[in-house]
């Protein structure tokens, strides 16, 4: 009997949790969990922001949707493209690198412009940066992004 | 014959119990969301009273303020921000005739200590965790004398959209109201050609200096966009150069240009409020309109714009 009430108790436990869990609704497009790593004059860039622009209009969505990730330490990055790991629609891209200097601070205070990109602005224009990648069904690593002797930002370390 | 019973048994008095507790778990929720409701109501007035004051401005000044505080970066630029400048049409005159726009440091004066240290509800959302008060603000050296060290200013969640912003979308940047692209010069309401119902003038970034991601968690310093406004706390109060460019954010709120335009962070240029389900925002003819966090970011993107001549979708 105990047992019997026990269940009961836990079930109505569940059901109430459960309503209480709304999630956010949007409408998403299917996914492939993606992700890849990239090295700057042979450093992994942490930091570095590495984002998809679809070649092609994709199918079912309204605006083109870009799915971006952020190098961590060992320049390793996941896509996102509504939120976690999410990775990114099957299709071609053109990439764009970017690299925002955090130690840069604004001289004399006050509203700054953007912190400068450390690569100088080279990768940050996707139809000039001339590396494309292909995400396709089961193709779960992309070709990991070597950037070789690129002219760094001066007064910008690697770190 | 078992004698007649009096009182309840155990087994009642714990069903009655049991009911009286789920009544009271229903309850509860709905006391909080009335607090909520009658918040984010108050907030909603606030953004009205901008939005007449705007239009109170326009009639005396024929033209909207200048939004740009221009304190610091080019020198002899210095300029109100549109809070200081609709101060007298938020009956705030007082504050206004205190303020000394000669003054050396700008609003960094210790000339001008008071007007911009002043708590003012109007420029406050009720929800917001941070409550309506002072923050430390930022340190201008334009010159040492008079320089305000100890600078406290009174804080502000209601912003001005300088433009939308998104790197995926052609144009990436079409023009708010407020602004006419350059800094040079003020607008009228005639360069609002999509028309003033249909232009957004003022949003919710709530919460500076304290910058969340999705669901109000915070965001940690390591993951900031743009580290040197929330260093310098140059925004959040409402004396400041409240504007900024509306970014979009994937729903994480980590990496800008995403589908997300609404709640999804307050980092830069990320409309944020702490509404569940949206946002407010007051378009230029005063009305005060709830963003849903589901809104379609070519929608929100048009109804930002002042001028990009598109048919603003239904949200």
């Amino acid at each position: 009997m105990i047992v019997y009430r026990t269940t009961v108790w836990a079930l109505l436990g569940v059901a109430v949790l459960a309503g209480c869990n709304n999630r956010r609704a949007y409408e998403t497009i299917p996914t492939i969990p993606t992700s890849g790593t990239i090295t700057v004059n042979g450093v992994p860039a942490k930091g570095a922001i590495v984002r998809l622009y679809p070649k092609t209009k994709q199918a079912g969505v309204n605006s083109p949707l870009a799915p971006s990730g952020r190098a961590d330490a060992s320049g390793k990055f996941q896509l996102t493209t509504y939120s976690g790991p999410d990775g990114a629609p099957p299709g071609d891209y053109l990439v764009s690198i970017e690299w925002p200097d955090p130690a840069w601070r604004p001289p004399g205070g006050g509203m700054a412009p953007p912190p400068p990109d450390r690569l100088k602005g080279r990768f940050s224009n996707p139809q000039r940066s001339k590396i494309e990648v292909t995400i396709q069904e089961g193709d779960n690593e992309i070709e990991p992004i070597v950037l070789e002797e690129v002219a760094i930002l001066k007064g910008s370390s690697l770190q | 014959m078992s004698p007649i019973r009096r009182g309840f048994t155990l087994v009642e008095l714990l069903v009655v119990i049991a009911i009286i507790g789920v009544l009271i778990s229903l309850l509860l929720p709905a006391v909080q969301q009335a607090r909520e409701a009658a918040r984010r109501m108050q907030c909603t007035n606030n953004l009205k009273q901008l939005g007449l004051a705007i239009h109170n401005y326009h009639d005396t000044h024929r033209s909207l303020p200048f939004p740009d505080m221009g304190v610091t970066y080019n020198s002899g630029h210095w300029v109100s921000s549109w809070g200081l400048a609709i101060l007298p049409q938020m009956e705030q005159s007082a504050a206004y005739n205190l303020f000394d726009p000669t003054a050396a440091n700008g609003v960094s004066d210790q000339a001008n200590q008071v007007v911009v240290g002043t708590e003012l509800t109007a420029f406050n959302c009720p929800s917001t965790p941070r409550g309506s008060g002072q923050i430390q603000g930022i340190i201008e050296d334009q010159s040492t004398t008079d320089l305000n060290n100890d600078f406290v200013a009174g804080t502000g969640d209601y912003f001005v959209a300088r433009s939308f912003r998104d790197d995926t979308i052609t144009p990436r940047e079409i023009v708010g109201a407020l602004f006419d692209g350059s800094y040079q010069s003020t607008v009228g309401f005639s360069a609002i050609t999509d028309g003033l119902s249909n232009t957004m003038f003022f949003f919710e970034r709530s919460n500076f200096p304290n910058v969340v991601k999705a669901n109000g968690s915070p965001k940690d310093v390591s993951e900031y966009s743009y580290q040197q406004v929330v260093d310098t706390n140059f925004q959040g109060w409402w004396a400041s150069t409240q504007h900024d460019r509306i970014r979009s954010w994937n729903f994480d709120g980590t990496i800008y240009y995403g589908p997300c335009v609404v709640n999804c962070t307050n980092d830069w240029g990320g409309a944020y409020s702490f509404h569940a389900g949206g946002m407010n925002a007051s378009a230029g003819d005063g009305s005060v309109r709830f963003v849903s966090e589901t809104v379609d970011k070519l929608t929100f993107r048009a109804f930002v714009g002042r001028n990009e001549g598109e048919v603003l979708g239904e949200f």
